[in-house]
């Protein structure tokens, strides 16, 4: 067994603001926490700190302390929500992530190949939970109960603590101090009292003197710690749909400010979707205003993704595009149904998939900004009219040769045919028109209403440009021009 | 006083050899003569037309780069100017070339399928774009050079004036993602300066073929304009007459078979008849 926790030390400040931490970063801010008459300041911000705010200090005093102090009411619900969101995005790692009072533990002896070792592991963890703008401290080792302590005890000394040997953990573990292990005050303080304040001190003493003073809740968490006695935990069950919710402290209507969090979100979906093994069409995001109803903005992608940047490229590109109606205070994201993601086979040289994939991703963001009807492709469409034998397409349909015309066809055509001016019998067009080449009778059409009776012709104008025209030889010998062979 | 140090082998002191240096650059070129460097050579695409090649630094489009290509017609060949070389040579690794052509926003002409597949273009690596602004064309023509995803853009822009910060930026693109791209401006274009490496203005010519000047490319100014057959009239009126011959033979041998065909059956049904009647 191997255990890596996760320990967030800030996470009731963080899961307040994490989605403006930029805009917060030099303004005094605490949480309070306690009795709604007699706040105590629960966490503070750096900022707040440098002015000289500690934790359990009366709110009343710490706005003594720092002008334009901050204070946000500390949201128990937000927190849990918050924890939930990061222990499904670490449950990519492995399927036996728990809940923990400030964090998550996973085990990861059976899926530590897969992701290439565990120094890999608590890498990837730690700047994957950066990413969700938390600060994650990282313990690892045999037992969940010493692996979370560890990562408390490295968030107060900096640096990972690490034992991997069950048998170290005795030694590991001795100077780990007591406060660290969630006890009540009643039983914190008389260990104190009796200068016991280190794991090692407790272990020298006899363990029937322990129980009859404190009962087992020492004993049992010692136990549990060192791997003595066993410790059954229920793991985290992901959620089978994705939506998380991330509240502005600062209205916004700056697209820059939004796209942000919206980035986080996005980081925590990609977690979710790995957890899954899954990818998406189409995601949804909504934004709250305070004066008009919120808007829905619907992303989708011709082929599943789920890849946070990429999804990040299509947002910005249509939240850019369009104006905001009024400032932004929270915004939801969430996703449609799932698809099984496929994995594509990544190759030393660029191959013609990596190709198409790039060229995809490419017409989409165009797509995205122009609207989709201002990217498209041309296909031919067998067809005698000319009008008739080309389409636009955008799924890449395969084209046949075989239904190309034999007789010359120009490469760029007039949508509506322009009708030419006859001086004497001659087509003009910036000058008389002189024919190059024979006729090419196209003709019928009636089974769609579109009935043609033409005589082409390509020919050329003084300018030497090569034209494609036509004599309409029903009304009356018109000529029209159709297209250039450029 | 202190000596330089000097190398072993000659004695001599160390000179760094500045023209050796500059020259391995690959944005150095001598003014004297049409500059090429190997770099050039070996990236640049043929334009498949030989006078035109031997004149352009590099023996090709460049790439990457930025080209422009001025004229106030259209239909006189500059179309077929560019597919003969950018949008049909295959990239380094040998997989077709995908291009992306950006029109503008009110262009009435549709580039039109069979014609291109007449040209041997595949239309699976051809994709348009026809966006209503044109600062919206520009865009996305830079995020199409900067993706690496295509080997050429087309861009058209209409109006003589565009912004040289934007032509500097689809430079820049062009360069990271070593793509190939064209502009086609207008004539009047010409007066105002552009970042593009290199700048063609077309002309028609009187005997029908396209007449090409450069009007600025690395190296040597060129005097003399280029002729070029790019829209090869008699390859058109040719390619035509062989497809009516070509067709003229299907239909003839078509016809052939339904005549023989026709006659077995009429001699089948003569036989039968004749088996009938002597009964």
């Amino acid at each position: 067994m191997l255990w890596i926790s996760v320990y967030l030390p800030e996470l009731s400040l963080q899961s307040h603001c994490r989605g403006v931490l930029g805009q917060v970063r030099d303004l005094p801010l605490v949480i309070s926490d306690g009795n709604s008459s007699r706040p105590h300041v629960h966490a503070a911000n750096t900022c707040a700190r440098e002015a000289g705010i500690a934790t359990m200090m009366p709110v009343a005093s710490a706005q003594a302390r720092a002008a334009g102090l901050i204070v946000l009411p500390r949201e128990t619900a937000k927190e849990e929500e918050s924890l939930r969101q990061i222990a499904t995005w670490l449950s990519q790692f492995s399927p036996m992530t728990c809940l923990e009072a400030a964090g998550a533990s996973l085990e990861m002896s059976t899926t530590l190949k897969l992701f290439g070792g565990i120094s890999n592991i608590a890498n990837r963890i730690r700047t994957g939970i950066r990413a969700l703008a938390f600060h994650a401290s990282i313990g690892i080792a045999p037992t969940p109960l010493a692996a979370c302590l560890l990562a408390k005890a490295s968030h107060y000394a900096a640096g990972v603590r690490m034992c991997r040997d069950a048998t170290q953990l005795r030694e590991r573990l001795a100077d780990i101090p007591l406060a660290l292990f969630a006890w009540p005050y009643e039983i914190l303080q008389p260990l104190t009292a009796l200068g016991l304040s280190r794991i090692k001190d407790l272990l020298l003493q006899p363990r029937a003197g322990l129980q009859r003073r404190f009962g087992d809740l020492i004993l049992g968490d010692l136990n549990r710690a060192l791997g003595l006695a066993p410790d059954p935990r229920k793991p985290h069950r992901v959620p089978e749909e994705f939506r998380s919710h991330l509240d502005l402290l600062f209205d916004t209507t700056d697209i820059e400010r939004i796209l942000n969090p919206v980035q986080i979100l996005l980081n925590e979906m990609e977690g979710f979707l790995h957890a899954h093994g899954a990818a998406v069409n189409e995601i949804l995001i909504q934004l709250k205003h305070d004066r008009v109803a919120q808007t829905d903005h619907r992303f989708g992608a011709r082929k599943p993704m789920r890849n946070a940047g990429d999804w990040m490229c299509l947002v910005r590109e249509r939240l850019a595009a369009q104006p905001l109606p009024d400032a932004v205070t929270a915004i939801i994201l969430s996703t449609a149904r799932l698809v099984p993601f496929q994995l594509q086979t990544e190759s030393w040289l660029p191959t013609r998939d990596a190709q198409t994939e790039q060229w995809q991703t490419l017409l989409e963001r165009i797509a995205s900004r122009l609207g989709e009807k201002s990217v498209f492709s041309v296909q031919v469409r067998k067809d005698h009219r000319p009008e008739h034998a080309w389409q636009t397409g955008m799924d890449g349909g395969k084209y046949n040769t075989e239904t190309a015309s034999a007789t010359p066809r120009p490469l760029l055509l007039l949508a509506e045919p322009k009708v030419l001016v006859t001086m004497s019998g001659v087509p003009q067009h910036h000058g008389p028109l002189s024919l190059l080449t024979g006729s090419e009778r196209i003709e019928t059409g009636w089974w769609d209403g579109f009935p043609v009776a033409r005589d082409y012709f390509v020919a050329r104008n003084p300018q030497q440009e090569i034209c494609w025209i036509f004599c309409d030889y029903r009304q009356e010998r018109r000529w029209y021009l159709h297209g250039y062979f450029s | 006083m202190e000596m330089p140090a000097s190398s072993p082998s000659t004695g001599l002191p160390h000179r760094v050899n500045a023209a050796a240096l500059l020259t391995a650059h690959p944005q150095v070129f001598r003014i004297g003569q049409l500059g090429g460097t190997a770099e050039a050579e070996s990236t640049s695409a043929r334009t498949r037309f030989a006078a035109l090649d031997a004149e352009l630094p590099g023996g090709g489009w460049p790439r990457p780069g930025l080209t422009e290509i001025l004229t106030n017609h259209v239909g006189i060949g500059e179309l077929s100017l560019l597919l003969n070389g950018a949008c049909t040579s295959p990239d380094s690794v040998g997989i077709a070339a995908r291009t992306l052509w950006v029109l503008p926003p009110n262009f009435p002409w549709i580039p039109y399928a069979p014609g291109l597949v007449q040209r041997g273009i595949n239309l699976d690596y051809l994709a348009i774009v026809r966006p209503k602004k044109s600062d919206e064309a520009l865009w996305a023509a830079e995020q199409a050079l900067k993706s690496g995803a295509c080997q050429a853009v087309i861009v058209w822009l209409n109006g003589t004036y565009c912004n040289p910060l934007s032509l500097r930026r689809l430079l820049q693109s062009a360069g990271a993602g070593k793509a190939m791209g064209f502009l086609v401006r207008p004539l009047e274009a010409a007066a105002t300066p552009s970042p593009a490496g290199l700048r063609i203005a077309l002309h028609p010519s009187g005997d029908g073929r396209l007449r090409l000047d450069l009007l600025k490319r690395r190296g040597l100014p060129q005097g003399k304009s280029i002729l070029l057959d790019t829209l090869a009239l008699s390859c058109l009126t040719r390619t035509g007459k062989e497809a009516k011959s070509r067709l003229e033979i299907g239909q003839s041998s078509r016809w052939l078979k339904q005549f023989l065909a026709g006659s077995d059956s009429a001699a089948r049904l003569v036989r039968e008849r004749s088996l009938i009647q002597d009964r």
